[in-house]
């Protein structure tokens, strides 16, 4: 990006400022020398000048102190740039009675274009154009001693400046504010935001983890036990069967048996069917409810209940011209049946009541239908406990008989089913989803394994929260290291780069006493070339030195600014003006230098032999009342007395 | 907007230091770092490139 | 329509889930009948009509088991709500041959559009009459573990108690 300047503008402003256009043209020399005497506003200019590109707030006392007399109320200044050859007008509105100072950017466009309140530049040069960088090229002859100056860490600050490091470094508060949010997100699950937190939440993780394993663990070898004492007792019933068997006798008595159990079994379950079947049917229920039913439906009828005629039927009445008697309706007929009709019911209320009243009507039931079913049921349990009853004998006797092996696996299979209840017991309580149950039984996670499961997955989410947000938090301090190490590193190479180059240039300013930049930490670091490090140098190398190491910065920089500086060699020497004079200019692409009729010799003088078209001169000239003159060309330029020394 | 050549470089010199980390990492700090330069990016964008990062728990105590 | 079930119904019929009875390891589970959670419902709310006598409406589950009636009643709609209709007016006390009275009842508690036949108040007055008919039914018997020992029990409370 190439940005030039090719102009300003003051309006009633203080010094030689009250109504001022330098028109720079829209190819600027290459050089512009200003003669501006001292009081002709050169500081003020390169005040605004300033204030117009980096877009400071300029403090209502500034601006008040801006104002060219009483009689004027608003001010104006206006820096015209060619941005890669497109024209922006940067202005700012001076109201010097609130204090305030609007700025307003004009893009003269073919189509479009126009004015608009800001600071409207490209997005990048806008955001570049800091005040720290600003003072680099708009630039004021006394920074250069700073740029040495070992106190003051100009030179790394404006490297970080121009190279956009400081820009990038602030990624680091991004980083820090997205991991405050993320950490208050998680703070309405977990407040765990220390590592021993963590630690806390992972061990009571662990532990769920674990005691929904032993659960799990015991659920199974429960399980597997009461398959195995089923599968046992079934085994000592078969040989408690077969023994009995063994005796002819008893044999046949036990088939009987059998053959009754099966019997039984299964007519109480084709009975339990059929006695469900009728429970279903209110009428089937018991004889009170079937009188209750028939005696609603009589009172329906009785009751003449529901009306036969509906609201809507006399709604509809209402709309003829003639009621059913045949009278004509008229208005107040209307309105009686209409208003009548409210009292009757609507259509589906009468359906509703008529379906139950048919279905009341229709119901049958047997009364006693259910109760012989029941009473057949009760009798087949009651079969089926002397089923029980009479092996049990069977058994008794046989074991009073003296049969001990009888009377020991009936034994064992008795202590089996007590085991068998008592694991069952185990396994409910180790299983059971029903919360009733599970508040029934007092069961907690640590003993029942689905409340277990929901416990481990609460204690998970709280980890993982956590976890995530300390994973997020790592993160942020890594990508934080890398910034700041790639912006060190930048700042290391680029310092190298630049030092280097100006040493380069250096190396052609200083014919005799070879001094060059050792180091950029802070400020330069000189030495001489072979020798030790440099103690003070003389104001002009300073002033060539401090050029030198601007040049490399600005030239190779990412944007071509323009170069402009106040006085630039007013310190110097007749001799050493010279030698500025003579080198310098060449390191930039665009100069604009204030100089004071002091500094033609030796300094200014060194643009007289450059190419014309190369150097535009320009004299300023004081005219009373705070207006100026402005005359342009070397002639007037050479003639100019001032009444300055 | 060109990024100068002693970013590109600073950053392949910072990066060697981190091979444990993507190349999606890589790619997306690079382009991160041109985007902030430039005055052209949000909060998101960084928020995606710290997600890339991987990272270890050390959970000692 | 929407049929709730009072609190801990399911504990004393042994539900797992849809299936009755499920802690006795007795039962032989393929063959018997199935007993549904209406079943229950239909039972507890038989004798709360019977005595009419309204439960509490807090000691129902939170959500409804079911909305509409299952296959196996769906016959019968009109003569619950007749047997609703019929607990009500002895319920209120209202004179058998107030005619405009009776009409106000079933106009409150029926509704044609609604497949339960009868409206949003009747739906809840059947619910809480589970209630109080749970309360009877938990008075007259113990828990059963199978379908067989329930079906007579609970006849038994018909046939020795009544409630004119």
């Amino acid at each position: 990006m190439d940005v030039r300047l090719t102009g300003w503008k003051a309006k009633n402003l203080r010094g030689g400022l009250r109504d001022v256009d330098i028109d720079l043209g829209d190819n600027p020399s290459r050089w512009t020398l200003i003669q501006m005497p001292n009081g002709t506003g050169k500081t003020t200019t390169m005040e605004l000048l300033r204030a117009t590109l980096n877009g400071v707030d300029l403090p209502a006392k500034t601006v008040r102190e801006l104002r060219a007399d009483d009689h004027v109320e608003t001010g104006f200044f206006e820096a015209r740039l060619l941005v890669d050859r497109q024209p922006y007008r940067l202005q700012l509105e001076l109201d010097f009675r609130d204090g305030s100072a609007t700025p307003w950017t004009v893009q003269e466009k073919e189509r479009g274009g126009g004015r608009e309140e800001g600071r409207n530049l490209p997005a990048d040069l806008r955001t570049l154009l800091k005040p720290t960088l600003t003072e680099l090229f708009v630039f004021n002859g006394e920074l250069a001693t700073d740029i040495i100056d070992l106190t003051k860490s100009s030179a790394a600050g404006a490297i970080r400046a121009l190279y956009g490091l400081d820009t990038l470094e602030s990624v680091t508060k991004r980083v820090d504010s997205l991991i405050d949010l993320e950490q208050r997100r998680a703070a309405a699950i977990t407040t765990a935001k220390e590592r021993k937190g963590i630690n806390q939440l992972k061990n009571a993780f662990d532990e769920a983890r674990s005691t929904n394993a032993r659960l799990e663990q015991q659920q199974k070898s429960t399980s597997a036990r009461l398959v195995e004492l089923e599968q046992e007792r079934a085994r000592l019933q078969a040989d408690i069967q077969e023994r009995m068997s063994e005796d002819a006798g008893l044999r046949a008595q036990i088939e009987a048996l059998d053959e009754k159990q099966q019997e039984v079994d299964t007519n109480a379950v084709d009975l339990s069917h059929q006695a469900l079947e009728a429970l279903r049917r209110p009428a089937y229920v018991h004889p009170t409810l079937l009188a209750r039913l028939q005696n609603l439906g009589g009172k329906l009828y009785e009751l003449k209940l529901p009306e036969t005629i509906s609201r809507e039927f006399f709604s509809e009445l209402a709309q003829q011209e003639r009621c059913v008697c045949g009278r004509p309706l008229g208005h107040d007929e209307r309105h009686e049946i209409v208003s009548g009709a409210q009292r009757y019911l609507a259509q589906d209320q009468i359906s509703v009541i008529n379906q139950m009243k048919l279905a009341l009507r229709e119901s049958q039931g047997d009364p006693d239908e259910l109760s012989t079913t029941i009473a057949s049921l009760q009798a087949q349990l009651d079969e089926r406990r002397r089923i029980k009853a009479e092996r049990d004998r069977l058994a008794s006797e046989k074991i009073a008989e003296g049969d001990e092996v009888l009377r020991k696996l009936r034994e064992d299979v008795a202590g089996l089913s007590d085991e068998i209840t008592a694991l069952s017991g185990t396994l409910e309580r180790l299983t059971t989803k029903d919360p009733s149950r599970q508040r029934a039984l007092r069961l907690s996670w640590e003993t029942n394994q689905p409340l277990c499961e929901i416990e481990l997955k609460a204690r998970d989410n709280r980890l993982q929260t956590a976890t995530r947000t300390r994973t997020f938090s790592l993160q942020g301090e890594k990508l934080k290291a890398i910034v700041l190490a790639t912006s060190r590193q930048a700042l290391d190479i680029l310092r190298d780069r630049v030092r280097l180059s100006t040493n380069d240039k250096l190396a052609r300013i200083f014919a005799t006493e070879k001094i060059e930049v050792a180091r950029i930490g802070g400020s330069l670091e000189l030495r001489t070339a072979g020798l030790g490090v440099k103690g003070g140098a003389s104001e002009g190398q300073k002033l060539a030195i401090a050029y030198a190491f601007l040049t490399s910065l600005l030239a190779e920089a990412p944007y071509r600014l323009p170069f402009i500086v106040d006085s630039p060699a007013v310190s110097l020497d007749a001799a050493n003006r010279r030698e500025v004079g003579a080198l310098i200019p060449d390191f930039f692409n665009q100069m604009v230098m204030f100089v004071i009729s002091t500094e033609r010799e030796g300094f200014a003088e060194a643009f007289y032999d450059r190419p014309s078209a190369d150097v535009c001169f320009l004299t300023v000239t004081p005219k009373g009342g705070g207006s100026v003159d402005i005359a342009e060309g070397l002639t007037a330029f050479k003639s100019f007395h001032s009444k300055e020394g | 907007m060109q990024l100068d050549p002693a970013i590109s470089e600073a950053m392949d010199a910072v990066l060697a230091g981190h091979p444990d980390q993507s190349d999606t990492f890589q790619r997306r700090y690079r382009n991160l770092v041109e985007l902030v330069l430039g005055g052209n990016y949000q909060d998101a964008d960084v928020r995606r490139v710290m997600e890339l990062l991987s990272v270890s728990l050390e959970v000692d105590d | 329509m929407s049929f709730t079930l009072p609190a801990n119904v399911r504990n004393f019929f042994g539900f797992e889930g849809p299936r009755a009875f499920a802690r006795s390891r007795t039962a032989k589970r393929d063959t018997s009948a199935r007993f549904l959670l209406f079943d229950a419902f239909y039972c507890c709310m038989l004798l709360g009509l019977d005595q009419a006598k309204l439960g509490d409406a807090s000691r129902l589950e939170a959500a409804n088991f079911i909305i509409g009636y299952p296959e196996a009643y769906k016959g019968q709609a009109e003569l619950i709500a007749g047997l609703l209709v019929d607990a009500e007016i002895r319920r209120l006390e209202i004179q058998p041959d107030d005619r405009d009275d009776i009409e106000r009842q079933m106009v409150h508690l029926l509704d044609l559009s609604s497949p339960s036949r009868l409206s949003v108040d009747g739906d809840d007055l059947l619910n809480r009459y589970a209630v109080s008919g749970f309360d009877r039914l938990k008075v007259a018997m113990t828990e059963c573990d199978n379908l067989e020992d329930f079906l007579v029990g609970y006849h038994r409370i018909w046939t020795q108690s009544r409630v004119a």
